[in-house]
């Protein structure tokens, strides 16, 4: 009997013994991400290490890039079993708070050294990456979100291009819609499974209508402090409404995700525009439709309510990343995110498409004028004046409602005046 | 049994297999009731730093997308039982009664779904079943299947009969191959014509095989994670969700809720479903033994 | 001996020419619906990128190509940093090791169950099978923790003892059930020879199982190879994927994909698994039918 045993485990053994993972003198550096797909950002992480290897011998940074949608399920047990990544990006937003209330997150104010707050500029005390005044997260790439077009498919349906800035009225895009599918295309292409893209268009609408701007009435009334029952919020659920019902996208979008097949059936020319895409695609936008002598690719900011609504942007940063407090390694994670950081973090961003998000230290004429006619464009829609949307907010619940409830009023099977019943009573909001 | 007393060594037998039972399938799933009390958002280093009682119940009670996903539980495994059943117990006579010359190769040709990953069912009926997939070109239509609230559950129970078909048909067959050939002889003498053979022979005789059918099918229902997963994530707007899923979603999704202690909650539903359905089976088994 | 239907099946039908019709309609209708789709998703991996879209009865392409195949070996090196036969690779590997752990487990146990005696033995078993029924979801969250605590986690060794905590009690149910029907003479002769209790398993009992076990391991590694939800969140190191999880990650990807590359990415995980059925077919479906049958 024993012997049996014995060979028993020494099969298992031998079969286990693929788990030997080598174990190696240096000191490593885990970095993740969830933009996995962004090609500039890639390529941008592939320049740092780089650097960062050749000016630390004995270290090695391991960069892993995770999807949108699988990010968490990695984070959330590697965060609570003390066994996280020395560096990782936060959505900011709800993410956030529960992160740094588990005490993850080294505080970038008071433990960044001069030179670092130098090179952040403003960029210190951006809310949506500050808890209680101290930043936990350092910005990597900002961008503007907006929606973007094939210049030669709207001249195709005998539209003209708005002027740099401006862009369509809902009733516009109605019409582009009706045109688009008359040649069996979609007016836009929507990928509403993927929450922000709801919420984001929501908050732009509700800027424009907004009358106490720059006020966050929005914030406010997800706090229950006012009222939905608004012309603001009705005529943002309204436009919403509107293109759904028209058709400007698909039924379909429904079921549709935005990065795989929104941008995906895009790319494949099936949609004159995309609704909610950011720049931080540029880098993963055809480049064939992104040179000089191309049919070209337009921005223009979210749909405008009515003709006479003020111009209002989405501007945000892209990745967040933020040091791991716990990590062993917390000084070479603090020398690593620092790098990101410099002016000659933010020119290598902008060498591959992404619009950094540190320009204190830079100079934005001379970024503007690349190669790459998208990326232009996006350094100068940052730069455009008008209303900036805020697009992260904390609280979950009442955010999840209003997500919920917008998808089933596109599912036909609640109206306005439910959704601002619901939420009103879901934020607790009183008189 | 060998031994009429209980020794000592006889332990040793069980001792492994009992060891990985209850750490890696017992334990966990005690662990998850105790969680269903306790608010945890899958960051915190422990999990279990704030009780909250039955507040996690309380929320699922009210939230109406999992009374959708109790229904559409139930939906798929009694689609599961009842449709997948009734398919199996016909093509099963057909193939068996209808002399056929390949009725191997047919069999085979049918049962080959069940050996394929689910995933890889879910991601090939996927494109078929998208709006420009090759469904709506064959039916000259433009609808979209997959965010049709009234369509999409039958549509995740048409793909899950497809997988599965093949594995009540082998069981059925089996069981005619079984069958006792004396009374289909007899009822050739009184002149009985094909239809009348099969529903009132053929389908009575086959009972315990459609009892074991039903119960396997039944099982496999309230399996169904992965097909629901790749086809529609749970959407359009959660209108898919089954519980299996909604606990995915409640604990891990992106941009979702982060609360895993509510998910645990819903495994606790699932764990009570179950339970409930053990002990209907074990009563029921009891009433027929009786009889 | 019951004159069972095996031999004379269709004679009893052959007289009515509805039924005949009726049968080869109904019959050619599922076969076409289960073949369609199998074979729409081969004919959409040999098209070439471009012509993808256009087909004529839409299953023949316009120009045969194996490009998607190369786009998907690229696809899965290059994005996902593990390639197709690395994936297999981890496959067999979690496979083969949780088929060799959770038998040789079972056995011991299912012959404890079966010929022995120990306090709780019904209660037990009613706890097993009890959990059969069980989503695996359900404990998704707590092993999770539990295999982090263990230190274990993104290792072959964490999937293979989640797998083994799932499927041991089915290995159990068969295993009992087969051992109790061998017949008493066989055993009580090998203890009137003097066999000690584990040679009286091993000598007797074992090889009189070997169609059991020939089931259990079918089932078995059927329920691993397939497996994707445990693979995928207990194994997230791109090194170790398995197959389900590979073709998950492609086909919810966030890069573009064509559809061809898509489709060639299945066809990739369906093929060798096709053929691995078509030559043991017989043994698969006697496998879960005996499986079923002895519940």
């Amino acid at each position: 009997m024993f012997k049996h045993f014995i060979k028993f485990f020494a099969l298992v053994s031998i079969l286990f013994s693929f788990n030997v993972f080598a174990d190696g003198h240096e000191k490593i550096i885990k970095v993740v991400d969830w933009q996995s797909g962004v090609g500039g950002i890639t390529n941008s992480y592939a320049d740092f290490i780089k650097e960062f290897e050749a000016a630390n011998p004995g270290v090695k940074v391991e960069y892993t890039q995770y999807t949108v949608s699988t990010y968490n399920e990695f984070l959330k047990p590697a965060l609570s079993s003390g066994q996280g990544p020395d560096v990782f990006a936060v959505y900011p937003g709800p993410d956030l708070d529960e992160v740094v209330n588990a005490g993850h997150l080294v505080n970038i104010t008071a433990e960044a050294d001069d030179e670092w707050k130098g090179w952040l500029g403003s960029n210190i005390n951006i809310p949506e990456l500050s808890r209680g005044g101290n930043l936990y997260l350092a910005p990597q790439d900002a961008f503007t979100e907006e929606i973007w077009v094939y210049n030669d498919m709207i001249a195709d349906l005998g539209f003209e291009l708005p002027a740099f800035g401006d862009s369509y009225t809902v009733d516009e895009w109605v019409a582009i819609g009706k045109a688009a599918k008359a040649k069996g295309l979609d007016g836009l292409m929507f990928g509403p499974v993927e929450s922000w893209c709801v919420f984001d268009g929501f908050a732009n609408f509700v800027n424009q209508g907004n009358p106490d701007y720059p006020t966050d009435s929005l914030g406010l009334a997800l706090d229950g402090a006012i009222s939905w029952d608004q012309p603001m919020f009705r005529d943002a659920l309204n436009a919403y409404k509107t293109l759904h019902d028209n058709g400007v996208w698909r039924k379909d979008s429904l079921s549709m995700d935005y990065q795989v097949q929104a941008w995906g059936k895009w790319i494949d020319r099936e949609g004159v525009g995309i609704y909610c895409n950011g720049d931080w695609f540029i880098s993963s936008a055809p480049a064939e439709y992104n040179t000089a002598d191309s049919l070209g690719i337009t921005m223009m900011s979210y749909p405008k309510l009515s003709s006479d609504s003020p111009m209002t942007y989405n501007k945000a940063t892209g990745t967040n990343l933020g040091i791991n407090a716990n990590s062993p390694n917390k000084d070479l994670a603090m020398a690593f995110v620092k790098l990101t950081n410099s002016p000659k973090g933010s020119e290598t961003f902008a060498s591959y498409g992404q619009i950094p998000a540190n320009l204190a230290a830079v100079d934005m004429a001379a970024l503007a004028a690349s190669p790459n006619l998208l990326f232009n464009d996006g350094i100068k829609m940052l730069a455009t004046e008008g209303r900036n949307t805020n697009i992260y907010y904390s609280q979950a619940e009442p955010m999840k409602y209003l997500y919920d409830g917008i998808m089933e009023m596109f599912l036909g099977v609640t109206s306005v005046d439910e959704i601002i019943e619901k939420m009103n009573k879901e934020t607790g909001y009183s008189g | 049994m060998i031994y009429k007393k209980f020794q000592l060594k006889t332990l040793l037998y069980l001792l492994p297999a009992l060891f990985i039972f209850l750490v890696f399938n017992v334990l966990p799933g005690i662990t998850s009731l105790i969680l269903s009390f306790f608010d945890f958002s899958g960051f915190e280093t422990s999990l279990f730093k704030k009780f909250v009682g039955f507040d996690n119940f309380i929320k699922i009670y009210e939230d109406k997308y999992f009374w959708i996903a109790l229904k559409n539980t139930f939906l798929l495994v009694f689609g599961a039982v009842f449709i997948q059943t009734g398919i199996a117990l016909m093509l099963s006579i057909f193939i068996f009664f209808g002399n056929f010359k390949f009725s191997v190769l047919i069999r085979s040709i049918i049962f080959f779904p069940c050996v394929l990953a689910p995933i890889s069912v879910g991601l090939v009926w996927k494109k078929i079943l998208e709006q420009d997939g090759v469904l709506n070109s064959i039916l000259g239509l433009d609808y979209s299947w997959l965010s049709s609230i009234s369509l999409v559950m039958w549509l995740i129970i048409m793909v899950n009969t497809w997988q599965w078909i093949g594995y009540s048909l082998v069981i059925y067959y089996a069981g005619l191959q079984s069958l006792n050939i004396e009374l289909l002889e007899a009822s050739d003498i009184d002149g009985a014509n094909w239809s009348q053979k099969i529903f009132s022979i053929v389908v009575p005789l086959l009972w315990p095989t459609t009892i074991l059918v039903m119960i396997l099918n039944l099982i496999g229902g309230f399996r169904a994670f992965d097909i629901v997963y790749v086809l529609t994530r749970g959407g359009p707007a959660h209108y898919s969700e089954v519980l299996a899923s909604y606990l995915y979603y409640y604990s891990f999704a992106a941009g979702g809720p982060n609360k895993m202690g509510v998910g645990a909650s819903v495994a606790f539903v699932i764990f009570a479903c179950i339970l409930t359905i053990a002990i209907a089976r074990v009563i029921i088994q009891k009433r027929i033994e009786k009889n | 001996m019951a004159n069972s239907l095996k031999n004379n099946y269709g004679a009893t039908f052959k007289r009515s020419p509805i039924f005949f019709i009726l049968t080869r309609v109904v019959i050619l209708f599922f076969l076409i619906i289960i073949i369609f789709p199998l074979l729409y998703t081969f004919s959409l991996s040999v098209r070439s990128p471009e012509t993808v879209y256009s087909a004529k009865f839409f299953l023949i392409p316009y120009e045969f190509s194996l490009q998607n195949y190369y786009d998907a070996f690229f696809y899965a090196e290059e994005r996902l940093k593990v390639s197709f036969p690395r994936m297999f690779l981890n496959s067999v590997i979690v496979t083969t090791s949780s088929v060799i752990l959770i038998i040789t487990l079972s056995i011991f146990a299912a012959f404890s169950f079966s010929h022995l005696r120990f306090p709780m033995k019904e209660s037990l078993y009613n706890v097993m099978i009890a959990s059969v029924a069980m989503p695996a979801q359900v404990l998704l969250i707590p092993l999770f923790y539990l295999l982090i605590y263990f230190g274990i986690i993104n290792t072959y060794t964490a999937v293979v003892l989640a797998y083994a905590g799932f499927l041991i009690p089915i290995g159990i149910l068969i295993l009992r059930m087969f051992f109790e029907q061998i017949p008493k003479e066989l055993t009580e002769a090998g203890i009137v020879d003097g066999a000690t209790d584990f040679q009286l398993l091993l000598r007797i009992l074992l090889p009189l199982a070997k169609p059991a076990i020939a089931t259990c391991v079918i089932l078995l590694f059927l329920d691993t190879w397939n497996e994707f939800i445990y693979a995928m969140i207990f194994m997230q190191d791109p090194t170790i994927h398995t197959v389900p999880v590979g073709l998950a990650k492609i086909g919810t990807s966030r890069y573009h994909i064509n559809i061809g590359t898509y489709s060639a990415s299945v066809m990739i995980t369906i093929i060798p698994v096709m053929l691995i059925f078509a030559i043991f077919q017989r043994w698969f479906i006697a496998g879960m039918t005996m499986g079923a049958l002895k519940h």
